[in-house]
């Protein structure tokens, strides 16, 4: 019986025991997941940061009109921004003019730099934000020292501010979000200000600016954290975005000085902090025919003009997405060398400086728009339009008989491919297989030297390549493998999105507009010093920029185009100056926006031709008539047929290159010809269309399907209102 | 009281001193059975006493009893009586089952004095039956449940859900399997392995052989409440099967079998398949540029093809073999009892590589320690091994092997020669990739598929009578451990292989792989020259999966019960707390060498490895009081808490589910049975119960921001060209939604249920009405969260519905004369559903022919309506002016700019798109206004999409089961008989169309596809100008070259009507005298048929049969066994 009842007695005890613990269940963990509790480590937080880095900073893709991985952030491609340039030709629906970008449902609909996917976090903006607002609250809530805290949550605040300065830039005001927000019905975040969204944007960069500066104010992050943000970062972007704040584009009333007054005295201030960082323009010492300005792509080290940046590198995956390569030198290479090649538009490479540094003056149709700017000594040979340019024009296009050189061979995969990588020399000229084709710009039936046949590019884009003459240990690697097509695959150039020409450039522009030309065409000569312009001609520079503020401020303008064409810039600096049509029409959107400075015409102001009601067209270089026509062969190329001897390929390493030029010139003389060929297109009937930005588009209107997704977003002024009933839009992102 | 205790105390001193009291005589007798056989076994207690015995192997028994007491002589599922002893007794069957006691949660109850829908399956009914899944062997035997699949490839399993739980998948919530509860021990239903989920608890029940069962108990409604959180489906619980007192008893089942396909699909034969290609090939009359000589058979090809017949499905179809056997060992003496059993069961598949076994063992032994204490161990589990083909050509799917035989063109043989051939058709190109698929290649070249099971349970109690104190009496204290532990593993290993393509064929367009007239006399096809290896993989890669999962469950269980007078009162109280933990490994490498071992470094690819582990817990609380007043007054409450961190986190890990339930037996107050117009009325009871189930059928963690580690994938960092692009943390799609209030669905329960028995309990009849709220049910609703929140909300517990229904049960048992006894049994019922609050669909596209608010989810089928067929051009233009115009508002025609009409689409296409040939499907609606919610009328455009009707109302709903038997003279013969009727089904979209067009070249068709009557629109001439196929354009299929022929329409609508016999089993008991001496105490032997007759078949042709399953899929076997079951 005692038995029985110690057992009887061990049963309540036991019972008594486990009723009383619910302990054992919250030990159960989450084997497939982490939760917050990483936020208590260095390594954990580092991990989150390299996801907010990895979904914010910018790729080298097409801003295809809709927002697909990354940013809508343009960079160098023939995109819908870039083809509203005079880079590319080709209408892209912001200047169509057949088409007239709607928000309502339909074909024409707007970009939707907004939104785009709701329910994928990663592919959408505001998922990537509330990404963003996860890490700072799970960094501030951590039990990491605020030593530690500081530089992590400073680089998540900068990434913030990147984010909202992309939606910024479209559509003035928009809605902040500053926390991570429960996903429940209703919950909507009411439309800030334009100036609201701005101050928002600064507040983060001056935080991370702050909580950056212990670690990065002494020359930047080492060498192993190399592509981080930065205070200097911080500031720069922050200096990009007073510099919106202050264009033409929200800064319309007639005060519109005391803005760039103010954004002068911050940005003048806050330079020496960038510097301190390690930032500044990149120079070897031994710049060759423009090779500084080539080489500052090329660097794998802590460049100093990479002020904000997307690193990449040149390995093939093991199947763990370790992979991260830059496609730019695939993208510009012609075909022969394994890439596709771009084209550049003719209006671009017309605009290049001649080698006095100024604007060539042409006869050939809005060839310069800039009224204000002093053209060149030089004439612009319409036919070699290589003779006498400026440095730069060099190192951002190829035409045929210039070298560039890469490390491989393209023979590999296709033996008609030139062989000699090292010695590459571009020719792409080309022929007709029929006899008239070469005066009709509509004819695209033209083939390519060296078996480039119908793969082939009038001039090729050649800003950032890879050079082997200017970085003799390329970036990349030369696959030639049949499955890689012998290509320049796996490259690891840097992305660079922010440069310290920028920094100094938009400085300029503050500068100018506040009134202090003189410092403004300080920075302007820094810029021209790199390319290798000197003093002994004013670094090619008119002297009147110092006292003509138009002309100052078009001359920056106009080395802003060049020296950062291709860099996806220009479309931003139309829009923010509204080029395109002056800032005519916008008071037919709402008196408020009525153009009040400049003259109510930027354009006028400036002396910019708009670029409203402009054609851009693409040129070719075609063998000359009596050489009679080809076939669709590489070994049918008339030239090679009647055994034309080619010149050596221009070589920039040479310090003269005029001779060689020359050379050349001769050599197309003989043989060549200029095609002409449309660019933009025509009408049906064809008839020539012309660029039409129409004024709405400067600030962008909501999406159908942005509206859908956010029922109580009120949609832009001009713009209809999906969530209305298609009744125009009330929300005026301009009122302060 | 006093009384009791007095008369217990009695009874021990009279057992302890039984041999000490001299006035008592020792007698003899023998119990027999019905038929006179003796009964092993019974227990025979002298009244009053505790003294007892047990009869031994004929049926004698030997008591020593004081004078003049009587003897009471029970055995299970007969009737006790009380006689004087000795001499003979005949013993009568318990018809009634009333007495008989019911599993129920945590306990066991008289059927009498059940107040739930409680549904019991008669083992008897089952254990004939050889399927390797025991939840097929159950489909309608249990009202309201119904049992799918598990008919087909050896090794797979049917599925059982009870009531209307399907319904909840058309919603948006998950439609889960009930919980199974076996020996008391809770399996886990959703453990997470690797990346999928396994419900152990549904794998366990079905690798139980039947001889190890003693019941098997269906909770169906409320009842259910005391499993709580995960009883919202329904309840299965399963006893095995213990020791009965006795001497030790062997017993011996075994069955061999042969299982069959139950229809084959009847194609088209070769000759016949060539012309429908011709016919489909140059289908398109302004199609000039269609090449007679290479793209379309030849008259002389077609000629050769009449007799080529090649069937390869039936080359390597065959009936396969399945055996099982078990034996079971029992016996009880007074202090312990013990139990064991082995079984084995083998399918062989009737396919190729294809097989399944499984062994099973149990064993258990219970223990009276003494008086106040005992204890009981079990130990049970299975190994299982499952062969399949590994079909990894032109994507994987594991019924590629059968389809692609079904469907093999008969022009096409497997090998030339020594080269196995590529099914290659007219083109002599790859247009798929399953072109590379040859049986016997990959059947024979060591590719394999091979899985292993095991799982062992251990079972364990130790029970406490309080009784020894005397306030304590009626009260036990339990503790029971369970613990079982699943180990699964996977091998596959896939070849490279190579096959042949024979470039240059015979027959005058070089069609076919045999010599016609028309071949080119000079050439000589079989060289060598002529083939082309193609080098092909199926895979190429090894392949091994091992997980394991730990799972065990503890509770402390204080039980009373005790009767006070006519107050019979009896409680439990139960701690209940398990953990499971699961671990998951798999790895794999491509590229293996062609004479591998299978093993890693017997390969020279990639090699990828992957593990996991999961773990959950859950305790919980359980409750239940019954109250019975003199049998008639029955009354009970259920109460459960449980508890669940890992799926609810802090907030909302408690849930509560009560329930009550009561009943009134009618037919046991003293009035009625007073009333001799109510005589008839044998037994009469009325139940209610009501209660309150939870499901928490969703994903763990969701409550809470997780966060998914992404080795690489994030951004590159520092200085040089070879950095790894950094390691990152990530909150992706999956991980990214979060809802911190995720709770358990709740499903609340009514049950009204009515049971009476009348002429002379004969008549059996059950009723069940229930209604059942389905309320915060977990679904994805698409909420309106604006997207500047940045992520959309996680599932959320919204949804609403109400499932309601009946269930009939009746049954008849006779007698005729005095040997014959028969029964029928039929099972009816009725379901249906409204749904209050789901995701509706507000796609004008969808909403009227998708689920309404107030709507049940049954819509029916819908399809467009067929109203003929374009039989010419002429019949195209009048059509068109007809139907197609556009119209204004005022109902004028639309005219465009330049004055014309305006026209609508066709099913996307213009009037020139359109053929004869193609089917004419009405224009019902036009476009949806959104503000009166209506359709406008027809509007010139025929669309998939908004022209469709209802083609049927509602899926089968009526239907019965009926279950009947005879027994005379030891000869038994049962059989069910299953009908439902009601709906509409299409002919299957496979049996009407093709994957894609160009898979033409490499498919044939169901028989009802005759070239003759299949429209044709002009003669089909040869490259040689013989014509092949007359023009028909009075046919009545429509010409299959054209897509929108095969979308569901009324011209496909069938009747889904199912009439079939499911089973038959005709038994024999062989009198016991014919084995005495060998020691056999009995001998039954049974020839049992399953999936037997189909009755109905609506299927042009009837080309296939609705038993069959899905067409172009492993059919359903019927199955023959012959059984045997002996005992010593």
């Amino acid at each position: 019986m005692k038995t029985i009842k110690y057992i009887a007695f061990g049963f309540a005890g036991m019972l008594a025991f486990t009723a009383c613990s619910e302990d054992f269940m919250k030990e159960k963990r989450n084997f497939d997941n982490v939760n917050e509790s990483i936020y208590d480590y260095v390594e954990g937080c580092d991990g989150r940061l390299n996801d907010l880095y990895a979904w914010c900073l910018p790729i080298v893709g097409d801003v295809d009109g809709t927002i697909n991985r990354n940013f809508p952030v343009s960079m160098g491609n023939a995109d819908i921004c870039a083809k509203a340039t005079e880079e590319y030709t080709g209408f892209s629906s912001f200047v169509d003019p057949q088409v007239e970008l709607t928000s309502m449902s339909g074909d024409n609909s707007v970009p939707d730099f907004f939104m785009k996917s709701n329910n994928n976090i990663q592919a959408s903006v505001y998922g990537r934000i509330r990404n963003i607002n996860d890490v700072i609250k799970g960094i501030q809530n951590g039990s990491l020292s605020d030593e530690e805290k500081n530089p992590l949550l400073g680089q998540a605040y900068f990434l913030r501010a990147w984010c909202y300065f992309n939606l910024f830039r479209w559509y003035g005001g928009i809605p902040l979000v500053k926390e991570v927000l429960e996903p429940v019905e209703g919950n909507s975040t009411p439309r800030s200000s334009a100036k609201a969204t701005m101050e928002f944007i600064l507040s983060d960069l001056d935080m991370a600016a702050k909580l950056l500066a212990d670690k990065t104010m002494h020359g930047g992050w080492p060498a192993s954290s190399w592509g981080r943000v930065t205070t200097g970062t911080a500031l720069a972007l922050k200096g990009r975005v007073l510099l919106w704040w202050c264009s033409p584009i929200y800064n319309r009333k007639s005060d519109y000085e005391d803005r760039w007054k103010a954004a002068y005295q911050v940005m003048k201030q806050e330079l020496d902090s960038i510097d301190a960082c390690g930032y500044g323009l990149y120079q070897s010492g031994s710049n060759v025919n423009g090779s500084d300005f080539a080489a500052q792509f090329l660097q794998s080290g802590q460049n100093p003009e990479a002020v904000f940046l997307t690193l990449y590198n040149n390995i093939e995956g093991d199947g763990l997405d370790n992979q991260k390569n830059n496609t730019w030198e695939k993208a510009i290479r012609p075909k022969n060398t394994g890439g596709s090649g771009k084209k550049a538009g003719l209006k671009l490479i017309q605009q290049f400086p001649m080698a006095d540094g100024k604007i060539p003056a042409s006869t050939a149709e809005f060839a310069n728009p800039y009224s204000n700017l002093e053209t060149s000594a030089y004439q612009l040979e319409d036919l070699y339009p290589f003779m006498n340019r400026d440095p730069r024009f060099y190192r951002t296009f190829a035409f045929p008989g210039f070298r560039w050189a890469y490390n491989g061979d393209a023979s590999a995969i296709d033996p008609k491919n030139p062989s000699d990588g090292k010695n590459f020399v571009i020719w792409n000229y080309v022929w007709f297989t029929e006899l008239d084709a070469a005066g009709d710009p509509e004819n695209g039936d033209s083939y390519g030297a060296d078996n480039l046949l119908s793969s082939k590019v009038g001039v090729y884009v050649r800003k950032k390549s890879d050079d082997l003459d200017v970085n003799a240990s390329s970036l990349y690697q030369y696959i030639t493998g049949s499955d890689k097509n012998a290509a320049p695959w796996y490259s690891a150039a840097p992305l660079i999105e922010l440069r310290y020409a920028e920094v100094l450039l938009n400085l300029a522009e503050a500068a100018c507009m506040a009134g202090d030309m003189s410092y403004a065409v300080e920075q302007l000569k820094k810029i021209r010093a790199r390319v290798g312009y000197t003093a002994e001609n004013n670094y090619g520079l008119q002297s009147n920029l110092t006292s003509n503020q138009a002309a100052c401020m078009s001359a920056i303008l106009y080395e802003r185009q060049i020296e950062f064409a291709y860099e996806g810039k220009r479309f931003d600096d139309l829009r923010r100056w509204m080029l395109f049509d002056g800032g005519v029409g916008q008071e037919a959107l709402t008196p408020n926006w009525k153009l009040e400075a400049y003259g109510g015409n930027t354009c006028s102001w400036l002396g910019f031709t708009p670029m409203n009601n402009q054609r851009r067209e693409n040129i070719e270089f075609a063998t000359a008539s009596q050489y009679g026509v080809g076939g669709t062969t590489a070994e049918s190329d008339p030239l090679v047929v009647a055994g034309v001897v080619r010149p050596d390929g221009v070589d920039f390493r040479q310090a003269d290159i005029n001779t060689q030029l020359e050379t050349l010139k001769a050599w197309y003389q003989d043989n060549l010809r200029v095609a002409i060929k449309y660019g933009d297109a025509r009408d049906s009937q064809h008839n020539l269309l012309y660029i039409t930005f129409r004024p709405k588009y400067y600030i962008l209107g909501f999406s159908n399907s942005a509206q859908v997704s956010n029922k109580d977003l009120p949609q832009t002024i001009g713009w209809q209102d999906y969530n209305n009933g298609g009744a125009m839009g009330t929300f005026d992102p301009l009122a302060e | 009281m006093k009384r009791y205790i007095k008369n217990l105390c009695l009874g021990m001193m009279l057992m302890c001193s039984a041999s000490a009291l001299a006035q008592n005589q020792t007698v003899t007798g023998t119990v027999v059975d019905e038929l006179g056989e003796p009964v092993i076994g019974a227990t025979v207690t002298v009244e009053g006493t505790k003294t007892a015995t047990v009869t031994d192997l004929d049926g004698n028994y030997k008591i020593a009893a004081p004078a003049g007491a009587k003897v009471v002589i029970s055995y299970i599922g007969y009737l006790p009586v009380t006689v004087k002893p000795g001499g003979q007794v005949q013993l009568q069957e318990d018809k009634q089952t009333l007495e008989e006691v019911v599993v129920v949660g945590y306990g066991s109850q008289k059927k009498a004095h059940l107040t739930g829908s409680i549904a019991t399956v008669e083992m008897d009914d089952v254990q004939d039956l050889a399927n390797g899944n025991l939840a097929s062997s159950l489909s309608g035997l249990v009202n309201g449940m119904s049992v799918s699949g598990g008919d087909a490839r050896p090794g797979e399993n049917a599925r059982i859900t009870i009531r209307d739980v399907n319904s909840l998948g058309d919603v948006g919530s998950t439609a889960q399997q009930p919980l199974f509860v076996i020996d008391g021990y809770i399996y886990p239903n959703d453990i997470k392995v690797g990346n999928g989920y396994q419900n152990l608890g549904a794998e366990a029940f079905n690798n139980l052989d039947a001889s190890e069962i003693e019941s098997i108990s269906v909770l169906k409604d409320a009842s259910a409440a005391v499993y709580g959180a995960r009883a919202a489906n329904g309840v299965i619980l399963v006893t095995t099967k213990r020791g009965k007192q006795g001497p030790p008893s062997i017993s011996y089942s075994g069955s061999f079998g042969i299982n069959d396909e139950i229809a084959r699909p009847e194609m088209l034969s070769t000759y016949n398949m060539g012309r429908l290609y011709n016919i489909i090939a140059a289908a398109d009359p302004t199609n000039t540029s269609l090449n007679h000589k290479t793209a379309l058979f030849q008259a002389d090809e077609l000629e050769a093809m009449k007799s080529l017949n090649t069937d390869l499905l039936d080359k390597y179809w065959e009936s396969s073999f399945q055996q099982k056997h078990s034996v079971t060992i029992s016996g009880a003496t007074e202090r312990v009892s013990y139990f064991a059993g082995g079984s084995y069961f083998k399918q062989d598949g009737n396919l190729g590589k294809l097989d399944y076994d499984r062994w099973n063992y149990r064993a258990g032994v219970d223990v009276k320690i003494n008086d106040w204490l005992s204890a009981n161990l079990t130990v049970s589990g299975d190994y299982g091994k499952k062969n399949k083909p590994l079909v990894k050509v032109g994507g994987s799917g594991d019924e590629k092997d059968y389809n692609l035989l079904l469907t093999h063109p008969g022009y096409i043989p497997e090998y030339i020669g020594n080269f196995p051939m590529v099914s290659y058709g007219i083109s002599n190109t790859q247009r798929h990739g399953s072109q590379a698929y040859n049986f016997d290649l990959l059947q024979n070249n060591g590719d394999y598929s091979r899985s292993m099971t095991s799982n062992t349970t251990i079972n364990g109690g130790l029970t406490v009578d309080m009784g020894w104190l005397k306030a304590l009496q009626g009260l036990k204290l339990k503790f029971t451990y369970a613990k079982s532990i699943n180990t699964d593993k996977t091998n596959q290993y896939g070849s490279n292989f190579t096959i042949y393509q024979m470039v240059n064929r015979y027959g005058s367009g070089n069609h076919l792989y045999t010599p016609t007239s028309g071949d080119d006399p000079n050439f000589n096809y079989l060289d060598e020259s002529n083939f082309l290896g193609l080098s092909r993989n199926n895979g190429d890669m090894l392949y091994r999966t091992m997980s394991r999962n730990d799972n065990y469950q503890v509770n402390f269980t204080a039980q009373y019960n005790r009767k006070f007078g006519k107050h019979d009162i009896s409680g439990l109280f139960s701690i209940e707390k398990s953990e499971q933990e699961s671990e998951y490994l798999q790895g794999q490498r491509e590229h293996p060498y062609p004479f591998t071992t299978g093993q890693y470094n017997s390969a020279t690819g990639e090699m990828t490895t992957v593990f996991t582990r999961s773990e959950s817990a859950s305790l919980s609380y359980i409750g239940r009081i019954n109250y019975v007043y003199a049998d008639r007054y029955l009354l009970e409450f259920l109460f459960r808490t449980d508890y669940s961190y890992t799926k609810f986190g802090d907030q909302n890990m408690r849930g509560y589910f009560p329930a009550i339930s009561a009943g009134w037996v009618v037919s046991e107050e003293p009035w009625f049975q007073n009333v001799k117009a109510l005589k008839f009325i044998d037994f009469l009871k009325l139940r209610a119960s009501w209660g309150l189930t939870g499901r928490d059928n969703c994903a763990p963690w969701q409550w809470m921001q997780v966060y998914a580690q992404d080795a690489n994938g994030g951004v590159v960092f520092g200085t040089g060209t070879g950095n790894d692009s950094s390691n990152r943390i990530t909150i992706n799609k999956n991980n990214s939604a979060v809802n911190a209030d995720v709770h358990w669905d709740k499903s609340y329960k009514t049950n009204i249920g009515l049971d009476f028995q009348v002429l002379n309990k004969r008549l059996a009849v059950g009723f069940e009405y229930y209604y059942e709220k389905n309320r915060e049910m977990l679904l994805n609703l698409k909420q309106d969260v604006p997207a500047t929140v940045g992520t959309q909300s996680a599932s959320v517990n919204r949804g609403e519905m109400d499932n309601w229904g009946w269930e009939l049960s009746l049954t008849w048992r006779d007698k005729i004369g005095k040997d014959f006894k028969y029964r029928v049994g039929i099972n009816t019922g009725y379901s249906d559903n409204k749904v209050k609050v789901m995701d509706f669909e507000t796609d004008p596209k969808n909403i009227y022919h998708s689920i309404r608010p107030d709507g049940r989810t049954d819509i029916g089928l819908w399809g467009l309506q067929c109203i003929g067929m374009f039989r010419s051009f002429q019949d195209i233009e009048e059509y068109w002016e007809q139907n197609m115009h556009k119209r204004n508002a005022d109902g004028s025609y639309m005219v465009d700019a330049n004055g014309n009409y305006v026209y609508g689409t066709y099913l996307g296409m213009s009037k020139d798109e359109v053929r004869p040939g193609m089917l004419i499907y009405k224009d019902v609606r036009g476009d949806y206004d959104q503000a009166s919610g209506t359709y406008a009328g027809p509007d010139g455009t025929v669309d998939r999409e908004m022209d469709l009707v209802q083609l049927g109302n509602r899926g089968n709903i009526y239907g019965f089961t009926m279950n009947m038997g005879a027994d005379w003279k030891g000869i038994s013969l049962t059989a069910q008989f299953g009908a439902t009727w009601g709906g509409y089904t299409t002919i299957p979209s496979a049996a009407i169309s093709v994957p894609s067009s160009s898979n033409i070249e490499f498919y044939n068709f169901p028989s009802f596809w005759n070239p003759d009557n299949v429209y044709v629109y002009q003669d089909i001439v040869d490259g040689s100008g013989n014509v092949v196929q007359r023009q028909n354009r009075e046919a009545y299929y429509p010409n299959l070259n054209y897509g929108i022929n095969s979308i569901a329409s009324s011209f496909w609508r069938i009747s889904n009507a199912r009439v079939a016999l499911n089973r038959l089993t005709l038994a024999y008991t062989l009198p016991k005298a014919w084995f005495k001496k060998v020691g056999i105490k009995s001998c039954r032997v049974n020839v049992t048929g399953q999936n037997l007759i189909n009755f109905y078949n609506p299927y042009p042709d009837k080309f296939t049969s609705p038993l069959a399953g899905t067409y172009g899929s492993y059919p359903n076997l019927r199955k023959w066994t012959v059984g045997v079951n002996l005992s010593f």
